[in-house]
């Protein structure tokens, strides 16, 4: 456990004796009183899936046994949900791609939408992040996170904000780590003796509240000439130009927001605010989130070091609720991450077929999978050491684990990797989303949904990705712009 | 230079698709057809030209009327900015790493997609640094204007969002400008002169005119949009020396100097004898190659066991040595094509050493001359071979000959089928790179692509992952670097990697493809058919004698595209 405790009442301490705007970057919202706590969501990529004999739990319902290279994640055995016989529907060699399978899979599997160029919607994180941000608007909207994820191209791209417009990774968690806690004074405090960080009598540091309020109107000034500026080059903007000033005022706005954020959270924290200024929209409340930020502890180098680096970041981020919408991307299409010295991971994957399928390349294909599965245990066993309300973290965030393709047996005749009996597999979220602790077993075909008449046999992955846009209230019906069907997928069971 | 059609075109390779050229076996084929028909879709069978679309000669290309395509505004790449804040406010400001530049192609652009909200938060943060830095000199900063007597603030302070403002915007303030700067200082001057000047400053770098570079034009009467001097001096800057431009070029902007062709390249000319035109062309080739991606440790990895010698230091005396290379060739040298494709010397300093072994010796200048012709040009630098392929991988062969017709014949090779099953033998690493990859050519499908990259490969063989020369590869075995290279005007067979790249440099499909990429590193964006003319003219240069970088650059300036752009 890298994490520094620190109690909430010091950070906010901290962050009002930070200088500067990076003062403002970490922030928590101001105290209230225990009410509803935050839904989030993380979407994760890897690239090319599983083995899937290894891979895919026996068993079903509760009473499920752990695929034999995920055994790592037994302990969060009861806050996992497998759906076993999804397909990815709309970027199979059939359907005319312009890439092959796996970055036309990648552009596909969060957001539904078909590749062409780049995927025709956003992906599943943002699209709730939308639906949330104009409800309660945390410090950050959203962060999108990598590990030798590339910058975006049609072959690396995976997560977007919207059609056409990939979200651009950050692969150094020590910047990500420096735009959200700069100044960060910690660890100085035993653990909070107030109940989950639910409000209670904080202290209340000197503050020279004339100061803060005049710092604020400071910065205000500066978003409001930014803004102003925005607006005026936007004039002589080509279509391409005016959406990327749109996407950077949308930055400013969130800038602003925390700067107001800030200003309604400056000690003394209980009382009225001072500066009546309030953002543009409802701010979060988070409820009894809280408890648990602290500043993560970043040492880890090379790429199992990066990797959990992010992983603490998300963490800490989540537990600061400093957003609610977070994409890891590690590695891009068909490759990037090749964990295992002198075993590279997409030759692994290609060497695998029915009719070739040798003892070491078998081997070796599950040495790769084990390894991911203890980055994933990694990662669960760090929300879910974070107590928030009557669970932890972990149960009040939803992951969705996602590849561009899956390498499964050749039954269909469709080679090492294809798109049937998709690994897109989740944990966590049990307190909002989903009956989780289960393998549901869905119906369906043996033949690969090459058809529109094929395909009424098969649970396509949209559905799976409309089941968590309502799991989150959104009042969908479909996902993305290529989805073959309607609704939820039906054997999920909403908490 | 045909390969079989299962995908139109790749877009801008990603900076790590080379890992996508990697199936060595091909033993199974593509599975799977039969159901393809079945089913009645499936691509369509074609076999496209891996070439690049063919530009016509000079005289064709620039007949017709003048054309430039649209273009969009490029946000200043981190390191620009880091460069722009320096020259602005005479700090250095160190941002290394802050923010992820997106490409075009291998080149760093920032040309396409929206900035990250958080990273707007950190541009108000750096802002905010510098700008406190800025004003603890404030003397300095107001360029000695005298704040005494009454009203004497305020004037130094209009005078200096004249002038800071016109530089840090790069444009001439207009009225609307100058009012919201002031009424930024005036907010900030209810607590003192120097938080109001900070705040000017802390406005002025978040500003969309210093981050972007803005570009608006004039209409012209052939339809086109003429830049204005100061956005002609923008492009200029950044090109030629990667920041903002200086008091001088601001002054030609301001006098109409560069309102013509002559004009411009006049101070162009200036301008590329300055070393640092020299650490932009060193980014390009740096780029173009991708040995920035050594300084990423989970981007370029190698066996720890095998080479312990590749770490953190190696990992950037690899970067600085192409550095020292291509300075020495720019200012030393011939500022040629040719001589950075084929120089006979390395820089073997620090780690390099042990790469490059006894036989470099490094005279004064640092440069070690290789006689026995072990080393030509930048292909066969360390950092090259070291680079390629980025991941460990029996099969270098494939990933260094698709780097060759991807990066220096600007060839698009599609990605292999993802139905491809292939069985890497179990001891892959004890055979040689052709007996390793022979399954490719006994497979038609196979074959079509990989005979193109495969056998340009096995020229390189005799480097290892590390880039050092060697005579046996990893299984003990004897290296054989003979091969073959098609679809360029000087094809055939040859002996090892000094006579490949003796015909690489020679043929006229590297100087159109350097063109290529030269336009997307000055542009952000691929030419296209309205680009012909500009195109033309810098081959034209490039295909004459040596191919003089200077000459083509120069050339690029003066162009219909650099000094024009598309209606909105």
């Amino acid at each position: 456990m890298s994490f520094s405790s620190i109690s909430r009442r010091k950070l906010l301490a901290a962050i009002a004796a930070g200088g500067g705007v990076s003062r403002l970057a970490p922030f928590l919202p101001r105290a209230v009183h225990a009410a509803s706590v935050p839904k989030r969501i993380l979407t994760v990529f890897s690239p090319m899936g599983y083995l899937e004999p290894s891979f895919w739990p026996t068993g079903t319902g509760t009473n499920y046994t752990l695929g034999e290279t995920m055994t790592a994640l037994q302990p969060w055995k009861s806050k996992l949900l497998y759906l076993d016989g999804l397909a990815m529907y709309g970027a199979q060699w059939f359907f005319d791609n312009p890439d092959n399978e796996h970055a036309s899979g990648g552009n596909m599997v969060f957001t539904g939408s078909k590749m062409n160029p780049l995927a025709g919607g956003p992906s599943i994180e943002q699209a709730v992040a939308d639906f949330q941000y104009a409800q309660a608007k945390t410090a950050f909207r959203s962060l999108a996170l990598g590990v030798n994820s590339g910058t975006p191209s049609q072959h690396t791209a995976i997560f977007y904000s919207k059609a056409q417009t990939p979200v651009t990774a950050q692969t150094n968690a020590q910047t990500t780590f420096n735009q959200l806690f700069a100044n960060f004074t910690g660890p100085t405090a035993p653990p909070s003796t107030g109940t989950g960080g639910s409000g209670g009598t904080l202290p209340k540091p000197p503050v020279d509240t004339s100061a803060s309020d005049r710092l604020q109107r400071q910065k205000q000034s500066v978003v409001d000439l930014v803004k102003d500026e925005l607006a005026r080059v936007r004039k002589l903007a080509g279509t391409e130009d005016r959406e990327r000033m749109d996407a950077h005022l949308e930055g400013i706005n969130s800038l602003e927001n925390r700067i107001k954020l800030l200003a309604m959270n400056t000690p003394p924290i209980n009382s009225v605010p001072t500066t009546p200024s309030a953002p543009s929209g409802p701010i979060a409340t988070p409820g009894s989130a809280g408890a648990g930020c602290a500043k993560p502890n970043l040492t880890g180098s090379g790429l199992t070091g990066s990797i959990h680096s992010q992983m603490d970041l998300i963490t800490a981020a989540f537990a600061c609720d400093m957003t609610r919408h977070i994409s890891l991307q590690l590695g891009i299409c068909d490759g990037g991450i090749d964990a295992i010295d002198g075993v590279g991971q997409h030759d692994t994957t290609h060497a695998y077929g029915d009719t070739k399928a040798a003892p070491p390349h078998v081997e070796n294909h599950k040495r790769y999978d084990r390894w991911y599965a203890d980055r994933w245990a990694y990662l669960l066993g760090k929300m879910d050491a974070i107590k928030e309300g009557n669970g932890t973290l972990l149960d009040n965030t939803l992951i969705v684990f996602g590849s561009d393709t899956t390498t499964n047996h050749s039954a269909f005749g469709l080679g090492p990797h294809n798109h049937i009996r998709f690994p897109l597999w989740m944990a966590g979220g049990g307190n909002f989303a989903f009956k989780t602790g289960q393998a549901i077993q869905l119906p369906h075909s043996a033949t690969d949904p090459g058809s529109p008449a094929l395909v009424a046999r098969w649970v396509t992955h949209q559905r799976l990705l409309t089941s968590i846009g309502q799991a989150f209230g959104m009042n969908i019906d479909t996902f993305g712009s290529n989805d073959p069907g309607k609704g939820p997928v039906t054997q999920l069971t909403r908490v | 230079m045909k390969c079989p059609r299962l995908l139109s075109e790749l877009l801008s390779a990603g900076l790590l698709s080379g890992v996508l050229f990697s199936g060595p076996g091909c033993s199974g084929s593509i599975v799977a057809d039969e159901s393809k028909s079945n089913t009645g879709g499936g691509p369509n069978p074609g076999d496209p030209d891996i070439a690049p679309p063919e530009v016509p000669d000079e005289k064709t290309a620039c007949s017709g009327s003048s054309t430039v395509s649209q273009g969009r505004w490029r946000r200043l790449t981190a390191d620009q900015y880091s460069n722009a804040v320096r020259d602005l406010l005479g700090q250095t400001t160190s941002i290394a790493g802050f923010l992820p530049d997106s490409r075009t192609a291998r080149f760093k652009t920032n040309a396409a997609f929206p900035v990250e909200e958080v990273d707007v938060g950190t541009y108000a943060s750096k802002a905010e640094s510098a700008a406190k830095l800025a004003v603890g000199n404030l003397k300095t900063l107001l360029g000695g204007c005298d704040t005494a007597g009454t009203g004497g603030e305020d004037r130094c302070a209009t005078q200096f969002i004249k002038d800071f403002g016109e530089r840090a915007y790069r444009h001439p303030l207009s009225t609307d400008e100058s009012a919201a700067l002031m009424k930024v200082y005036n907010m900030g001057k209810a607590e003192s002169f120097s938080v109001g000047i900070k705040l000017v400053v802390e406005a002025a770098l978040q500003a969309p005119r210093f981050l972007y570079m803005v570009e608006s034009g004039m209409d012209d009467d052939n339809g086109l949009r003429k830049l204005d001097g100061f956005e002609v001096a923008s492009r200029l800057s950044f090109l030629l020396t990667g920041t903002m431009p200086d008091a001088d070029l601001f002054a030609a902007a301001r006098n109409g100097v560069l309102d013509t062709a002559d004009g411009v390249a006049t101070h162009a000319r200036k301008m590329v004898d300055s070393p640092k035109f020299t650490g932009e062309v060193s980014r390009f080739h740096i780029e173009l190659i991708g040995v920035d991606a050594l300084a990423d440790t989970t981007a370029v990895t190698k066996s720890t066991t095998k080479y312990p010698d590749f770490n953190d230091g190696m990992r950037t005396a690899m970067a600085d040595e192409m550095r020292k290379f291509v300075s020495y060739v720019m200012e030393e040298g011939s500022g040629s094509v040719e001589e950075l494709m084929s120089a006979n010397y390395v820089f073997p300093s620090g780690p390099l050493a042990k790469v490059y072994g006894a036989g470099a010796v490094a005279g004064a200048d640092g440069r070690a001359i290789i006689e026995d012709g072990t080393r030509k040009g930048l292909l066969t630098l360390a950092g090259t071979q070291a680079v390629h392929p980025m991941l460990p991988t029996p099969r270098g062969a494939v990933n260094r000959g698709h780097m060759v017709r991807r990066d220096f014949l600007c060839n698009v090779v599609p990605p292999p089928d993802v139905r491809v099953e292939f069985t890497l033998p179990p001891n892959a690493e004890m055979m040689t790179a052709q007996e390793l990859l022979r399954a490719h050519m006994d497979n038609p499908t196979c074959k079509a692509c990989h005979s193109l990259m495969d056998s340009i490969g096995f020229g390189f063989e005799n480097y290892d992952p590390l880039g050092a020369y060697r005579t046996q590869d990893a299984g003990g075995n004897e290296i054989d670097a003979t091969g073959e290279i098609v679809g360029i005007a000087d094809e055939g067979v040859f002996n090892n990697a000094g006579e490949m790249v003796d015909k690489l440099a020679a043929s006229p499909e590297l100087r159109e493809c350097m063109s290529t990429q030269w336009f997307r590193f000055a542009f952000g964006r691929d030419p296209e058919e309205a680009d012909a003319c500009t195109q033309a003219k810098m081959i034209s240069k490039l295909k004459e004698g040596q191919g003089n970088i200077r000459d083509a650059v120069l050339s690029l300036v003066q162009s219909d595209a650099f000094r024009f752009k598309g209606g909105l």
